[in-house]
């Protein structure tokens, strides 16, 4: 066994109600190209970002080089040789490769002015070294994601100290040939002797480039140990080897037999392909997958929120074309967005007027505002949801995040929507909140209304649907149901 | 202890009172000036100067009510002044060609209403929030200021005083009130009406506060701004009107530093982008406070100079508490 670069001591972290990291240990060697895997949530990020000083550890030790360090912020890893590419890029669009690389540190000659010419060859050189020879001073903006990409690795190792280097899905939108290549650059810095932290959900990605495995779940290590050791399929059971501990309300109903949606070939080009399926009177059908699988943009495409290339969509039988969610609408498919305090409310404003929102027509004499009619939909709603809120004038902005979801929920109840799209509807918001959740889309269905849910707790998604769809890159690759809609199932046809 | 308990209600009721100067900021300021007038001047509070002070304002009045829509559906429009300029010479132009008051005002109205919607179009176009119609209608501004001068020549256009119907509309009466100050009025009166009362008036503010989230519950936001626009361009036409009806002369440059005025009163008034709250009686306060202090000051004879410095730091204070304010 080589020397450690890096140690982890029982490491925990808390936030307001969740254990992030739970004492967690381990090590990396020099030259050792280390993945982490876990679900969604599992804490892979919140490690990135206590060793790139981005959060702080509330407990443990972190060993660097040998030393045990403190590292308090970005500046202070980037110090020890720590550097970090995120998922979301970080490089400014408006400025050439070079200025990139060596933002706020540019040569400067003796004049004390910004040695240009230097810049420019150093840049060239780094490009040149990871294999990726480009003149630097192209501006940013007119590269692909893949040249992003390697211009934040260039940046990384433009660092002269650069010994460990932590990478967060750095392929998820990359193509094929595009990640073969950062492959072999990943491999060219292992051979230069830098280690790096790999997280990715791509399972045969880490199976051709990596070591040694971690797997974390709810924010302890399950295991941790030389990838050769591990199945694919021990992995992945370990990922999700959870009991389900949420619970969830009974329903003792089937659904119908009509087709109340159906959608047909719908297309995207780079986002989804080819979605066809179909929904039935009274069935939740949840949608499984990864985050950034295509969950979300499949169901943005359905109600003409985003374009779509191609395909169609009936309802009860009757094609649509919705452009708009207007037509959504009007045709009687209502989308509970994922982002609900941009795209669910408006939160100043008050609780009356959000449920009355999308239904205004329920108001309306002549485009006058019937108020009391308002005022008992308002009144109605917040007693059937069990809103708590002071008054229905109460803004909303001032609510719990369970609050405000079931007036997002009960905005779209005041339509005379048919299907109901509900974009991770009990995120961020406390367990008995969300079984109040779960009973409403069960009253839903038994009324003969449909869902489809989208969902990335699993136990949820398992639990609440009859049957769940897994979209992984933007297809659909599997449909469940019953005994075949397992946790282990979900996640080979996800990863 | 003892100390602790009879300090601590008395700072808590001056927060309170703190609170409710800093949410009624507007009616604070219009009762002060009020009684500034009534303090120092014998005149203030007759019935000559009143409806002095509201003819004054009659024509920033109509502009301000259009401008408050707009704002309330977080966008900016800059180009009012300059549309007035359009209205104005080619509204003259017209009576003095057709000698008809009718076909004067309907060119006007028309060709407010069609800068507006035009702002309108743009803005949808670029998809633009507050920022991005503040630009765009500096574009329409030029775009309007250059078509005045075209149309004029750069000249003065005199109107046909031989057309009394014409000029009444700026000098007249009806049953002692001037028809000015009647017009103010009336276009408050409706566009209070749509606000509080209409499902468009609930949308407007709907839209400015969150335009995402309306769109997404199935309202078509996009049309709801080019709507904000066009009222505020049709405003602009009724003030041409009321302008040219007055003084009795159309130049190019007749309605520069309306926008700013309209702009102002909206603002002091305590309107801001989606505020829920936001009115037209709100804005007729600002309207009223900036006629109050160009009145007031002048019956006091202060210097011009003092006066548009005082409208600034008023300006600037509503401004600040406009943001402390709930909404």
């Amino acid at each position: 066994m080589g020397k450690s670069i890096l140690e982890v001591k029982n490491v925990s972290k808390l936030f307001p109600g969740v254990k992030a990291l739970d004492n967690v240990s381990l090590r990396v060697q020099k030259g050792e190209i280390h993945a982490f895997v876990g679900e969604n949530g599992a804490g892979k990020s919140t490690l990135m970002k206590i060793l790139n000083g981005n959060y702080k550890k509330e407990e443990g030790a972190i060993f660097f080089d040998g030393n045990e360090v403190d590292i308090q912020s970005p500046a202070d890893a980037r110090n020890l040789g720590i550097s970090i590419i995120f998922q979301e890029l970080n490089l400014v669009p408006h400025l050439s490769i070079a200025e990139n690389i060596f933002m706020g540190r540019l040569f400067k000659n003796k004049q004390n002015l910004i040695d240009w010419k230097r810049v420019y060859q150093t840049a060239d050189h780094l490009m040149e070294k990871i294999g990726y020879p480009m003149n630097s001073k192209v501006l940013v903006e007119k590269l692909s994601v893949a040249q992003k990409q390697m211009v934040e690795i260039a940046k990384a190792l433009s660092y002269e100290n650069t010994k460990l280097i932590l990478m967060d899905e750095p392929s998820a939108s990359l193509t094929t040939t595009e990640c073969e290549k950062m492959f072999w650059v990943v491999r060219e810095l292992k051979k230069q002797g830098v280690s790096v932290i790999y997280i990715s959900h791509k399972l045969e990605e880490i199976a051709q480039l990596c070591d040694w495995v971690t797997i974390l779940r709810d924010g302890k290590i399950i295991d941790s140990g030389e990838l050769s050791k591990f199945t694919r399929e021990e992995i992945i059971a370990k990922m999700i080897g959870r009991e389900i501990t949420n619970k969830f309300p009974r329903r003792d109903r089937k659904p119908g037999e009509r087709e109340t949606l159906k959608v047909e070939a719908l297309s995207r080009k780079g986002v989804i392909e080819n979605i066809s399926f179909s929904l039935r009177e009274g069935e939740i059908l949840g949608l499984a997958g990864l985050v950034g699988a295509g969950r979300t943009e499949i169901a943005r495409a359905i109600c003409g929120i985003d374009y779509v290339d191609q395909g169609e969509v009936s309802v009860n039988g009757k094609k649509v074309k919705i452009d708009n969610p207007k037509d959504a609408l009007k045709a009687g498919i209502a989308y509970l967005s994922e982002d609900r305090k941009h795209e669910g409310l408006v939160l100043k404003s008050s609780v009356k007027w959000n449920i009355s929102m999308a239904n205004m027509k329920n108001l309306l004499s002549l485009g006058i505002v019937n108020e009391m009619k308002d005022n008992k939909i308002a009144d109605r709603m917040i007693q059937a949801m069990q809103i708590k809120t002071p008054s229905k004038e109460q803004y909303v902005m001032n609510l719990s995040g369970g609050n405000q979801q079931k007036i997002v929920i009960g905005k779209w109840l005041n339509t005379n929507a048919k299907v109901f799209i509900f974009d991770e509807p009990t995120r961020g918001i406390d367990v008995g909140a969300k079984y109040e959740i779960y009973l409403l889309m069960n009253q839903l269905v038994s009324e003969g209304k449909s869902i489809i849910m989208i969902s990335s707790e699993m136990p949820e998604v398992l639990e609440m649907s009859d049957r769940v769809l897994v979209v992984n890159k933007g297809r659909i690759t599997a449909s469940l149901t019953d005994g075949d809609k397992k946790a282990q199932t979900v996640m080979e046809y996800a990863i | 202890m003892s100390v602790k308990t009879t300090v601590a209600p008395k700072a808590d009721s001056l927060r309170k009172i703190g609170r409710i100067v800093i949410e009624n900021l507007n009616w604070v300021i219009l009762i002060l000036l009020v009684l500034a007038g009534l303090l120092f001047s014998d005149n203030f509070f007759t019935w000559n100067n009143m409806s002095n002070v509201l003819k004054q304002v009659s024509i920033n009045g109509v502009l301000a009510a259009g401008f408050t829509i707009v704002i309330l559906a977080d966008g900016f429009d800059l180009s009012i002044g300059t549309i007035i300029s359009v209205c104005a010479v080619v509204a003259v132009g017209t009576l003095n060609a057709t000698k008809s008051t009718f076909y004067a005002v309907m060119v006007s109205l028309v060709i407010g209403l069609a800068f507006g919607i035009f702002n309108g179009i743009l803005i949808r176009i670029i998809k633009g929030s507050n920022s991005d119609s503040f630009l765009t209608t500096l574009g329409t501004m030029l775009l309007a200021q250059s078509c005045a001068y075209t149309y004029s020549g750069g000249f003065n256009i005199y109107c046909d005083n031989s057309i009394t119907s014409y000029r009444n509309i700026g000098k007249g009466m009806i049953m002692g009130i001037p028809v000015l100050i009647i017009i103010m009025f009336a276009v408050m009166l409706i566009f209070e009406f749509i606000l509080k009362k209409t499902t468009l008036g609930r949308n407007i503010k709907l839209s400015g506060s969150n335009r995402v989230a309306v769109f997404m519950s199935g309202i078509n936001a996009h049309n709801i701004k080019i709507f904000s626009f066009a009222v505020t361009g049709l405003c602009a036409g009724i003030a041409a009107i009321m302008l040219t009806a007055r003084t009795g002369v159309a130049s190019p440059s007749t309605g520069y530093g309306y926008e700013v005025d309209a702009a102002t009163a909206a603002i002091i008034g305590g309107n801001r982008e989606g505020g829920m709250r936001g009115s037209i009686i709100k804005t007729l306060t600002g309207v009223l406070i900036l006629g109050f202090i160009t009145n007031v000051m002048n019956l006091m004879n202060i210097n011009t100079v003092i006066q548009t410095i005082t409208k600034g730091i008023i300006l600037l204070v509503a401004l600040y508490t406009n943001r402390m304010k709930k909404a």
